[in-house]
């Protein structure tokens, strides 16, 4: 097996070196993509009923690599079939460190399609069974497991950001807790780049709601705590107020429309009344929490 | 092939290793070579005729023996050294005995093969030591005569010597006999065979386009003769005077030339004969030809110190060239071991020098000067004009007294020498190549050239055949081998710069030999352009051999091309049967290769005759010019690129109107519009009134014609984009996901167009169509800033946030303000977000909420309040109120508004199956349309 493991993995860095060199010399770089069709080749070998089948999951971990790099990760699917479903595979038979590197893998994968459920419920096994001393390996893990269980609802301390050292969400997580959309907003624009190669940044996008569910949230205990007894009507002129002071320019059309998504959501308990452009809240539990559970109901 | 290469590359590494002295000493020698050689001419050449003579009378057994071995070691060249040790003796045939032999390996190869790494300058003293070492060990292997030869030439072994001089003897006798055609003594090719043979060169080779087919052919049955050859000298000479005989022929020039290479070792211990003949052989080739006579004096020059005399001469400019021109002759050496020794040498810079200057006297031996004293020489009748011209060419480049002293002088010997060859008046002197001037050292060209005094030294020349036939023959070997190579691995990379220098001498050997003096080439086009092509050449050849060496065993195609590239020149000597395809092939390359050039320089007038002329040299030569660019671009993959455009079609159709069928054969050039018509009828369709089905089949055919004539230009992407648009105004996306797919690539090539805009629609397609996270996440990465600027990529970004965040209000503002066909794109996806919204209004606003608003937000209206006419904006209003009841939503009537009860709508909401929906698919098009095509 060891041998295997070396081959395959030469097999995968010597055609990553090859492609590299092959790109800087102006020529069409195809070896990576030759490695992986073999090594799919390989997988079909050992995905037998033979005691070699525990390292299947090595060369599903290393065509992996090849297609994330590669970026055809739409031809994950058919590992992942086989390995999920063939009952020659029992998971647990694996390697550990097999099983982390293939839960990253297809949590990354779900990250993409948006099943933050799915995400969250593969790195948390990432995380919670990679060595912790590997700490390259769990920020790489963080690195998606944070965006997702942001989007969840879950934020994390600061301290385990500064730990792992993922200063990019620093600002996500403020902007989260103030509910300050700007903040957010400009988070997203300082790491933009970085985010769009990680692939995270449409999961970050979407937490602008949140923010401004957190604003709402903060409105309304605003109120509350001047006139309790009209604190569930919010009218619209205080919020577009209360986004000119962030420096957001909506008119008072937009605000009502995601007030309408926010509600639609149900990121907010209530109702909107047009007529009088309020936004009437519920006097229960009006801004639920996520809690682990993916926006939109 | 490719183990033959890998021992080379082995060999060459040792060699470059261990080669690495002789520069050093040519600089110092140079200065006295002048002198030396004009009394070396005269004196040495009678010399060598003699000794020649007398070796061959005395040795023939041996030479003979020796010879054919060798010849099958060309043959076998291909794989270099597999196939020689399979072809020659038991002993050398083993190649085993190759590998294993490390001192022969390491030595040899240095010596031999690396013509690189002795470029790069290692070539100092070492040279003098490796080489000596490496050929004492080689002495020891019997079995291999031919390497042996060199090596003791280097040693200074009295036998090989002979051995090759009997050879030369051999040959040089067959030729007399087979052939007497002393006075056809051509200044002609590259010196090869003509000088040594000359007399039989002009029978046996025949004229170009003939011969170089018959050289194809002979290729094959190459081996067979060249052992026949060394046997029986008549019987050679015999076979030369024919075509068919030319495959034998070929043998023999190949022995003939191994032993030359060989030979030329020797000589520098022995004598200054070789100098002589090499002189002449870069004569007769220009730049090119030069090439291999430098490398033939380097071999000299290690040996002799009068070589190097020659040598310094010649200056800068002449290793310039002899560094090119080793590309070419480089992957030659490496193939064969025979080469080898040739290239070793060829591979000193200095010993190139002496053999720049060589081939400046010779081309001034061949042409007469326009100097009073040339004139006088040449009666004026007896030149004919295009002479005159030429002679008048040539003095025009001297810049001072010097040079044009030297001019005059090579040129009397040239003229000289091409009266008594007789082909004085059937040389095309219009192609003839201009020599090379000696910018350097004016002064020391002028010395040599006058020391050749030229009649004399053509005197003396003709006389000794055995210095000719040396000479010549070397060049006459290299010929060869490139020949054959090129036609075994014309595909080959290296085989370009190979080829670039063969073909170039081979062509410059034809004008010569020519009596149909057809070539109209320009001559200081033409050397330019040789110049040129060589210098990338080698660059390239070095760079590819470095590249053999470093990674033998790499199995990357470019390795891999690269060594099939060497593999090819050792195997020289495989044969490959010229088809007919090959020949089609080559003449389309070579037609492309003039239309390239025409439009670089401009010189079409003059290529073309030459072209038509010459077919099969010039051909050759350009393709392999061709080549050599190609390969200095960088592009190896060139082959196919080549062979493409061969098929290329180019149209002759003036019909601006076309209808669209789909190609199921290869296209009638007739039915094919060119690029002109083309333009035209892309402005037709843009014009025109009729509907999208016309417009769309006219631009399918359009696009189908630029795509069979490989046309990929602004006019494509302006095709591409207009119908990418149409197709949008129209609905079409499939045909606009072809187009925007194409314009992908277009844009991708550097292509200018509406860049920017395609970008927002690909963005808005992938946003709004497509649906997919990370071919979106790719597409916004890969936006520059300043991309993000454009208003257009502006829009599709805020359009994606817009709908990631469901934000309907924000999405219809950005629909009614979509630049280009923005919205058109956006259509299609109104009605997902519309119904998307109301869902999402239904559910947030209580108790009831305002058609109009409703209206005003999901952009049913607001067009009208820009018309400034409220009659547009109800009728909008109704359209929305319609679109709401279709879509499940519950009107109620209020004081003054119609409005949407909210709560009771929620349960109710669905979504219409589309009315308009078309059997045809599109309802967009009308069905009459539609059906009137058909």
């Amino acid at each position: 097996m060891d041998a295997l493991y070396t081959v395959v993995y030469e097999l995968r860095t010597i055609a990553e070196m090859a492609d590299k060199e092959m790109s800087m010399s102006g020529r069409v770089p195809d070896r990576l993509k030759g490695a992986g069709s073999f090594l799919m080749k390989v997988f079909g070998t050992l995905a037998g009923k033979g005691s070699k089948r525990v390292g299947a999951l090595y060369v599903t971990c290393q065509l992996f690599k090849v297609y994330f790099k590669l970026g055809t990760v739409h031809l994950c699917r058919s590992v992942i079939r086989s390995i999920e479903t063939a009952r020659v595979f029992d998971f647990e038979e694996f390697p550990t460190r097999d099983k982390v590197t293939y839960n990253y893998y297809t949590g990354r994968l779900e990250v993409f399609n948006d099943n933050f459920l799915a995400a969250d419920q593969k790195l948390m096994y990432a995380l919670v069974h990679c060595a912790t001393s590997k700490v390259n390996n769990v920020r790489m893990i963080l690195k998606y497991l944070v965006p997702v269980k942001l989007s969840l609802g879950i934020l994390p301390k600061e301290a385990l950001l500064e730990k792992y050292n993922l200063r990019e969400y620093l600002d996500v997580v403020r902007a989260l807790r103030r509910g300050d959309v700007r903040l957010l907003r400009h988070a997203l624009e300082a790491y933009e780049d970085e985010f769009l190669r990680s692939g995270v940044y449409l999961v970050l996008e979407k937490l602008e709601l949140q923010v401004y569910q957190r604003l709402m949230k903060k409105i309304y205990i605003i109120q509350k705590q001047r006139d309790p007894s009209k604190a569930h009507q919010v009218k619209m002129d205080v919020v577009v107020k209360a986004l000119k002071w962030l420096e957001i320019d909506m008119d008072i059309d937009e605000v009502e429309c995601i007030m309408a998504i926010l509600i639609h959501k149900n990121l907010m308990k209530g109702y909107f009344s047009h007529k009088s452009k309020v936004v009437v809240l519920s006097k229960q539990e009006p801004f639920p929490r996520l809690g682990g559970r993916p926006v939109n109901s | 092939m490719y183990a033959a290469q890998e021992t080379q590359a082995h060999t060459q590494a040792g060699v470059s290793g261990s080669s690495s002295t002789p520069p050093v000493t040519n600089p110092a020698s140079v200065p006295d070579y002048s002198h030396a050689y004009p009394g070396y001419n005269a004196d040495a050449y009678s010399y060598d005729n003699n000794t020649f003579q007398n070796y061959s009378y005395n040795f023939p057994q041996q030479g003979n023996p020796a010879a054919p071995q060798h010849m099958g070691g060309y043959d076998a060249s291909a794989a270099p050294y597999h196939s020689a040790n399979a072809y020659q003796n038991p002993s050398y045939a083993n190649t085993t005995h190759y590998q294993t032999s490390t001192a022969y390996y390491s030595s040899v190869p240095p010596g031999y093969q690396n013509p690189v790494p002795y470029q790069h300058g290692n070539y100092s003293n070492q040279w003098a030591a490796n080489g000596y070492g490496g050929y004492a060990a080689y002495s020891a292997y019997q079995g291999y005569p031919q390497h042996e030869a060199n090596g003791p030439n280097h040693a200074v072994n009295n036998q090989y010597t002979q051995d090759y001089q009997q050879q030369w003897a051999n040959y040089y006798a067959s030729l007399q006999n087979g052939c007497k055609v002393e006075d056809s003594d051509d200044c002609t090719a590259p010196g090869t065979e003509p000088v040594v043979k000359e007399k039989a060169l002009p029978i046996s080779q025949p004229p170009p386009p003939g011969t170089q087919p018959t050289w194809d052919l002979n290729e094959p049955s190459y081996p067979d003769v060249s052992q026949a050859n060394n046997p029986i000298p008549p019987e050679n000479s015999g076979v030369f005077v024919p075509n068919p005989p030319t495959g034998p022929y070929h043998g023999d020039q190949y022995s003939h030339i191994q032993p030359s290479h060989f030979q030329q070792p020797s000589f520098y211990q022995q004598s200054l004969q070789d100098q002589p003949l090499q002189f002449k052989s870069s004569q007769d080739q220009p730049s090119i030809v030069q090439g291999q006579q430098v490398q033939t004096t380097q071999l000299h020059i290690p040996g002799a110190n009068f070589q190097q005399k020659l040598y310094s001469s010649v200056a800068e400019p002449v290793q310039r060239r002899a560094n090119k021109l080793q590309i070419p002759t480089n992957p030659r050496i490496v193939s064969t071991p025979v080469m080898n020794p040739k290239v070793i040498p060829a591979d000193t810079i200095q010993g190139r020098k002496p053999a720049y200057l060589s081939v400046e006297a010779k081309p001034s031996s061949v042409k007469v000067s326009s100097d009073a004293s040339a004139e006088s020489v040449l009666k004026p009748d007896m030149f004919p004009p295009s002479l005159r011209a030429y002679v008048e060419r040539a003095l025009a480049r001297c810049k001072d007294e010097g040079q044009k002293r030297a001019c005059q002088e090579i040129m009397k010997e040239m003229i000289t020498k091409a009266s008594k060859d007789g082909t004085l008046f059937t040389k095309n002197w219009d192609t003839e190549p201009l020599f090379p001037l000696l910018p350097v050292a004016p002064a020391s060209t002028n010395e040599t050239v006058q020391g050749l005094d030229l009649p004399c030294s053509f005197s003396k020349q003709e006389r000794s055949p055995t210095r000719r036939a040396k000479s010549r023959w070397e060049p006459v070997t290299d010929v060869k081998s490139e020949e054959k190579l090129e036609v075994k691995a014309p595909k080959d990379g290296l085989w370009n710069h190979f080829r670039a220098a063969t073909t170039s001498s081979f062509s410059l050997k034809w004008e010569k030999q020519d009596n149909s003096g057809n070539k109209t080439k320009p001559l200081l086009h033409q050397q330019l352009e040789d110049a040129e092509g060589l210098k990338r050449a080698v660059k390239k050849a070095r760079k590819s051999i470095m590249g053999d060496t470093q990674e033998e065993n790499n199995s990357s195609e470019e390795s891999e091309n690269e060594i099939m590239v060497s593999g090819g020149v050792c195997l020289g000597t495989i044969t490959t049967v010229e088809t007919p395809e090959e020949k089609m092939r080559r003449q389309s390359r070579t037609k492309r290769f003039d239309k390239s050039k025409e439009v670089k320089t401009g010189n079409k007038e003059l290529l073309k005759p030459r072209m038509s002329i010459g077919a099969s040299a010039s051909a050759r030569r350009a393709t392999a010019l061709l080549l050599a660019r190609s390969a200095g671009d960088g592009s190896g993959g060139a082959v196919e690129d080549i062979n493409w455009d061969a098929l290329t079609v180019k149209g002759t159709c003036q019909e601006v109107e076309k209808r669209y069928l789909r190609l199921t054969s290869a296209p009638d050039p007739n039915t094919v519009r060119p690029e002109e018509v083309l333009r035209k009828a892309l402005v037709m369709v843009q014009s025109t009134q009729k509907n999208y089905l016309y417009k769309c089949e006219q631009l399918k055919s359009i696009r189908q014609d630029l795509t069979v004539q490989r046309i990929r230009n602004e006019l494509t992407v302006q095709v591409y984009e207009t119908h990418a648009r149409m197709a949008l105004e129209a609905g079409d996306l499939p045909e606009y996901n072809q187009c925007q797919s194409q314009l992908k690539g277009l844009y991708a090539e550097g292509i200018r167009g509406c860049n920017r805009e395609f970008v927002a629609y690909g963005l808005l397609y992938i946003i709004l169509h497509h649906g997919n996270n990370r071919d979106l996440l790719f597409s916004m990465a890969r936006l520059s800033a300043d991309d993000k600027k454009d208003v257009a990529i502006r829009h599709a970004l805020a359009v994606r946030s817009a709908v990631a965040a469901g934000d309907y209000t924000r999405f219809f503002r950005l629909y009614k303000r979509a630049p280009n066909l923005g919205t058109c794109l956006m259509d299609l996806y109104v009605e997902k977000m519309r119904f998307e919204a109301l869902r999402c209004m239904t559910r947030a606003y209580r108790p009831i909420l305002q058609v109009s608003y409703i209206g005003r937000i999901l952009g049913f209206t607001g067009f009208g309040a820009l018309e400034g006419s409220y009659e547009k904006d109800q009728e909008d209003l109704d359209e929305c109120e319609e679109w709401l009841r279709a879509h499940g939503a519950i009107l109620v009537s209020t004081e003054s508004e119609l409005c949407v009860d909210c709560k009771a709508s929620m349960a109710t909401l669905l979504m219409p199956e589309p009315e308009d929906a078309v059997a045809h698919g599109d309802a967009n098009l009308a069905v009459n349309d539609f059906l009137a095509q058909v």
